[in-house]
């Protein structure tokens, strides 16, 4: 029988080792440094509470606490604030910035080194429309750019269909390129459209 | 009638709505094919490839933190002692 100081000893072993990567992902879906930190201390709390039932799957610990941590953020904002709906720019496409960069923004020769120095100039931006994002659609986006998780990872993190992570990630890129698109044109990279 | 271009098999159109799904590894084996070889015939789709991980890149970067605070490991190997 396991006894709880190699049962403390094996809770170090698997799950410490990631406290980093979940401070992380906590920060970028928070904001905020004290919820960030609140948050990961809450979803430790319950791992160890759990960890007798831990069984290394699919995933392995990274997508467990993944889950855990996902799971306190909802518990804690379900505390909090309700988001408003989230209407669908039908305009807008997986690729409209770089689309209209070319086509509006005198970006005739997109080199890739031009993508890049653009993006980072972007770079504020993004964070910023990342993080308005609505959280269902903003958990599983960071998920995959930031934490470089799968998709089917990051089904079974947020509990739903691998489909369902492939949509609201999609929707998720529309909404980022469209709000990025806004942010480029105000910002002097497209050429204002003019009042008809 | 003039033929579609379609390296890889696959037009501009279906190359773009794949392209970050690509980046994303979430592909299977012969989807990832074709759009590489898209991607070496069609210049434009392989820069509108490379701006997209560009901004993969940069939100990597923008939400890059700092490592979890040391208190926040002592309060957790403090209570799981």
């Amino acid at each position: 029988m396991q006894t709880r100081e190699t049962r403390r000893v094996e809770f170090e072993r698997v799950a410490l080792p990631h406290l980093d990567r979940m401070y992380r992902y906590a920060l970028g879906m928070t904001r905020d440094a004290d919820e960030a930190r609140d948050a990961v201390q809450e979803a430790y709390f319950r791992a160890w509470k759990y960890f007798g039932t831990y069984q290394p799957g699919a995933g392995g610990a990274r997508a467990w606490l993944y889950r855990i941590l996902y799971h306190a953020f909802l518990a804690r904002r379900k505390r909090g604030v309700r988001e408003a709906p989230w209407p669908e720019d039908e305009a807008a496409s997986d690729t409209l910035l770089y689309d209209r960069l070319v086509r509006e923004g005198g970006w005739p020769d997109p080199l890739p080194s031009h993508g890049r120095n653009l993006a980072a100039a972007l770079g504020d931006e993004v964070r910023a429309a990342v993080g308005r994002l609505p959280a269902a659609y903003r958990f599983p986006l960071l998920l995959c750019d930031l934490e470089g998780l799968p998709y089917a990872d990051i089904a079974r993190v947020v509990g739903c269909p691998v489909n369902t992570v492939r949509s609201r990630i999609a929707r998720a890129r529309r909404r980022l390129q469209s709000e990025l698109a806004v942010y480029a044109r105000n910002n002097g990279y497209l050429r204002r459209r003019r009042s008809r | 009638m003039t033929k579609a271009w379609k390296p890889g098999g696959l037009e501009c159109g279906e190359t773009r709505a794949l392209v970050h799904r690509w980046l994303a590894g979430d592909l299977p084996p012969r989807s990832r094919a074709g759009i590489e070889r898209h991607l070496r015939a069609c210049g434009h789709c392989f820069s509108r490839f490379e701006f997209a991980r560009a901004l993969r890149r940069v939100t990597r970067e923008r939400f890059a933190a700092p490592r979890a605070p040391r208190t926040l490991v002592r309060s957790l190997t403090r209570r799981s002692a």
